[in-house]
């Protein structure tokens, strides 16, 4: 609805409001005629009433009652139209409301408003009796069911007409006097308008009664998603055509002021219908409501029982399911794993398909009812989408992040195993080589009886020594020797006798640990006690190494003055990034003069396939 | 008396220049193996006097040369073994010496055993000392890996600290496997000064005299190993 045509309904409302107010006629005649009494059409209600002296006057609160009642339906349709996509509901409950407030012309003296506010007296009933019909879209579907509105139109217009056409009600006003002008009048004839006021009596009840068990029916029939969105407007209209029958009844049958009284239980019964109207819309808006809700679980939760719970309860469908597509077998597969048909037109159940970039990735199935809501549907099929593309997503996501785990695995495995390759070539090459050399000029050192020669010889083998001496330094620092030959236990002790500050190694292996492993954990371990050495000052080192069947975990503590931290080109960040390759982390404790901790978790797997530290890859089992 | 000696090394280059070396010498080596099982074969069949053997050895090369040396010890107790390697490692001297069932049947384990740097083959007299040694039953510890074990810092105390100057001199050339004779003639020492500096180490690490060299070094070497303290000797 759009502002303009806001305003428009509401400017009509409120000139018929004040046209209504302007025609009353407040003298003290006008206001005790039986005949202007609002909501009365029933001529023989008339001619009772107009027998009871002492029945109440018109008055200030009938008047405001009324107003309100006309308002009220008027208001809530415009919020009605507002709120839902289909206008029709809203459209019919201000038809309601305007056709309810010009019945009040019939307060006027005019003969014209007089007559046009008694044809109307109860014509606000066809358009609700068609909003229960048709609801919750509005819209009347069977071709029976048009007939029948039509029917409901033509038959209170018909009624009205009969009967006042043999009626002039300032022949029949026994107790005071009417000065009502009735223009629908052919001939007065008491004996005609009784029979007329009987059969329409009759046929009104009927027709209440029938709608009633029409209700009755479709409520019964329904599904819960129809029953929810029906369920306060069902009672406001049991409530309403209850009043309607019992003020029938009433006029006729009572006596005195309490036909005065069953006539103002119109106003709050009339009321109910459209409070019951704001009460369905604040229902379908807690559905909204819930949605954004369920938007935000979506985030947290895999696709799984839970979500369609959270669907369910969202468009109170207990009924609605989440099929799967399987790709692999063309169709959908529900939360058993069976494969599944999408339901048939008219067999009671709807489904839809999800779609993301022009394949199928879901189905939803539910209640056809729940094809009268389309902006929740639509709103449920976002937000199911949204969900299955998430978990696409994170699918998609986990296995990339599998990937560059175990690429970066492979890298760090790589570059240890060229370390290795490495060391080994500096032995059997280089190092033969310059062995070899020195062994060489040995001899020829002691073939020489020159002095001068000699001491060059002497020379060139002492430089030959240190650089021996760099290049095991080197080869130590690219691969640890004693890591191939002594495990990680025999490499420790090693680093720790080659350590100037004093140094314990204790190593407890519960299983073998993978070369990767060990080397990661032994150069942390060197690259810790390198860095207490130089910066700490401490007095002592204590190296653990504590390996599980399934991870080692190394720990090295000195007792210096702490404050260390892994910098971004420290020798610590490369160790961090080398534990986290494995799946592993290091952590630094360091307070200032209080020591500091380095502790490296190194995860590993006796199967080497598997990556450890992941999640589950088999998780969230879908419905 | 011409030394007969059995080397073993993967590398053709190092077996030649070490054979070289050594007829040069005047020593008669009787058989160049590339491998371990080639050199327990040559020396069951020729029982030199000493075997010169590279620790990293064909299949693994990693320590094969410490099981070859045990098992030529084992079977020829007669033939010294002179391990050689690129790294001189504590475990691994440990192991040579004080390997399966030494440790039980007394301190016999370094007796006819060397463990030296390669590059030692360079300091021809020192490593030919070494050698005979080997061969004469004696014991060779590479000076690199006897000064890192004496230098080594201790909880609570710097290494050798309560030890003199000489007495740690003397400790470091006693760990290293030479005779008193040796140590006096190097230091410029009365040997009767040598054996006083050597008592009062034992004093002072608190471990029993013992009369054989090959001992000594074993004895000496576990206490210094073990992180010294004032621990007994197994």
């Amino acid at each position: 609805m759009t502002p303009r045509q806001s305003a428009l309904v509401l400017a009509v409302t409120a000139g018929l409001a004040a046209v209504v107010l302007l025609a009353v006629d407040w003298s003290p005649i006008a206001m005790q005629d039986p005949a202007r009494t609002l909501g009365l059409l029933n001529a023989q209600g008339v001619v009772h009433l107009g027998g009871i002296a002492d029945r109440a006057l018109f008055g200030i609160l009938e008047v405001a009652m009324f107003l309100a009642v006309g308002l009220g339906l008027v208001l809530s349709g415009v919020a009605a139209w507002r709120s839902r996509p289909n206008a029709r509901p809203g459209f019919l409950l201000i038809l309601a409301g305007w056709l309810w407030l010009a019945a009040g012309l019939r307060r006027s003296s005019d003969p014209l408003a007089f007559t046009i506010g008694v044809t109307l007296t109860l014509m606000y009933q066809p358009p609700l009796l068609q909003l229960a019909l048709s609801f919750p879209t509005g819209i009347l579907k069977t071709r029976l069911q048009r007939v029948a509105v039509g029917f409901f139109f033509s038959l209170w217009l018909a009624i009205a007409v009969a009967n006042w056409a043999f009626f002039d009600p300032r022949l029949h006003v026994a107790a005071g006097e009417s000065t009502s002008q009735n223009l629908l009048l052919l001939w007065d004839d008491p004996g005609l308008t009784t029979g007329i006021g009987n059969v329409a009596r009759v046929l009104q009840i009927g027709v209440g009664m029938a709608i009633v068990v029409l209700l009755a029916v479709r409520w019964h029939a329904g599904t819960p998603a129809y029953r929810s969105a029906f369920l306060p407007l069902g009672f406001a209209l049991v409530l309403k055509t209850g009043a309607t029958i019992w003020v029938a009844v009433a006029v006729v049958q009572f006596s005195g002021p309490q036909v005065s009284e069953a006539l103002l239980w119109q106003y709050p019964a009339t009321a109910v219908v459209p409070l019951a109207v704001l009460l369905g819309l604040w229902r379908y808006r807690f559905a909204r409501g819930s949605l954004s809700e369920l938007m935000v679980e979506i985030g947290a939760v895999p696709l799984s029982e839970r979500l369609t719970e959270a669907l369910r309860k969202t468009v109170r469908d207990p009924s609605l399911e989440l099929w799967q597509w399987s790709p692999q077998q063309p169709g959908f597969v529900d939360g058993d794993g069976r494969f599944r048909e999408l339901p048939e037109e008219h067999s009671g159940r709807a489904a839809m398909v999800l779609e993301r970039k022009g394949r199928p990735v879901g189905a939803l199935v539910f209640d056809q009812a729940l094809r009268e809501q389309p902006a929740l549907l639509e709103a449920v099929r976002s937000a199911t989408s949204l969900t299955l593309d998430n978990r696409n997503m994170e699918q998609q996501l986990r296995e990339q992040l599998i990937d560059v785990r175990r690429s970066r695995e492979r890298i760090v495995t790589a570059g240890d195993a060229r370390r290795r390759q490495l060391e080994r070539d500096l032995h059997d090459g280089a190092q033969q080589r310059l062995v070899a050399v020195a062994m060489e000029l040995a001899r020829a050192r002691r073939l020489t009886a020159d002095a001068d020669v000699r001491e060059l010889i002497g020379h060139a083998a002492g430089e030959l020594n240190t650089a021996l001496r760099e290049l095991r330094e080197l080869a130590r620092g690219v691969y640890p020797p004693s890591l191939r030959e002594r495990g990680l236990a025999g490499s420790l002790t090693a680093l720790a006798e080659r350590t100037t500050v004093p140094m314990d190694v204790q190593v407890e292996l519960a299983a073998p640990v993978p070369p990767a492993v060990e080397l990661a954990a032994y150069f942390i371990c060197a690259e810790a006690v390198t860095n207490t050495a130089k910066h700490a000052g401490a007095t002592m080192i204590h190296a653990r190494a504590t390996g599980t069947a399934d991870r080692l975990t190394v720990a090295v503590t000195d007792d210096g003055r702490g404050g260390a931290a892994p910098g971004p080109d420290g020798g610590l960040m490369g160790l961090a990034d080398r534990a986290a390759a494995l799946g592993g982390t290091l952590d630094v404790v360091s307070p200032p003069g209080r020591g500091t901790t380095i502790t490296a978790v190194l995860p590993f797997s006796p199967d080497p396939a598997a990556v450890p530290g992941l999640p589950g890859e088999e998780e969230g089992a879908t419905t | 008396m011409t030394l007969r000696v059995a080397i073993a090394d993967d590398s053709a280059l190092l077996r030649r220049g070490l054979a070289a070396l050594l007829e040069a010498e005047g020593m008669t080596v009787v058989c160049e193996a590339g491998d371990a099982g080639e050199l327990l074969s040559c020396v069951d069949r020729e029982r030199p006097d000493a075997a010169v053997v590279d620790i990293r050895m064909p299949p693994g090369y990693a320590s094969e040369g410490i099981e070859a040396a045990r098992e030529i010890r084992r079977r020829h107790p007669d033939t010294g073994v002179l391990l050689l390697s690129q790294y001189v490692e504590t475990e691994n001297a440990m192991s040579l010496f004080a390997g399966d069932g030494a440790a039980s049947s007394g301190l016999d384990g370094a007796k006819g055993l060397g463990y030296l740097l390669k590059e030692r083959v360079s300091d021809v007299d020192d490593f030919l000392d070494a050698l005979r040694r080997v061969a004469a039953g004696g014991t060779a510890v590479d000076p690199d890996l006897v000064s890192r074990l004496v230098s080594r810092p201790q909880e609570g105390r710097q290494g050798g600290e309560d030890l003199s100057t000489r007495e740690r001199e003397v400790l470091e050339l006693m760990a290293e496997g030479r005779t008193n004779q040796a140590i006096s003639r190097c230091l410029f020492l009365g040997e009767r000064t040598v054996e006083a500096h050597i008592r009062s180490i034992f004093v002072k690490f608190n471990l029993r005299p013992e009369p054989e060299d090959h001992r000594r070094v074993l004895a000496v070497l576990s206490y210094l190993r073990s992180g010294g303290g004032h621990r007994a000797a197994h």
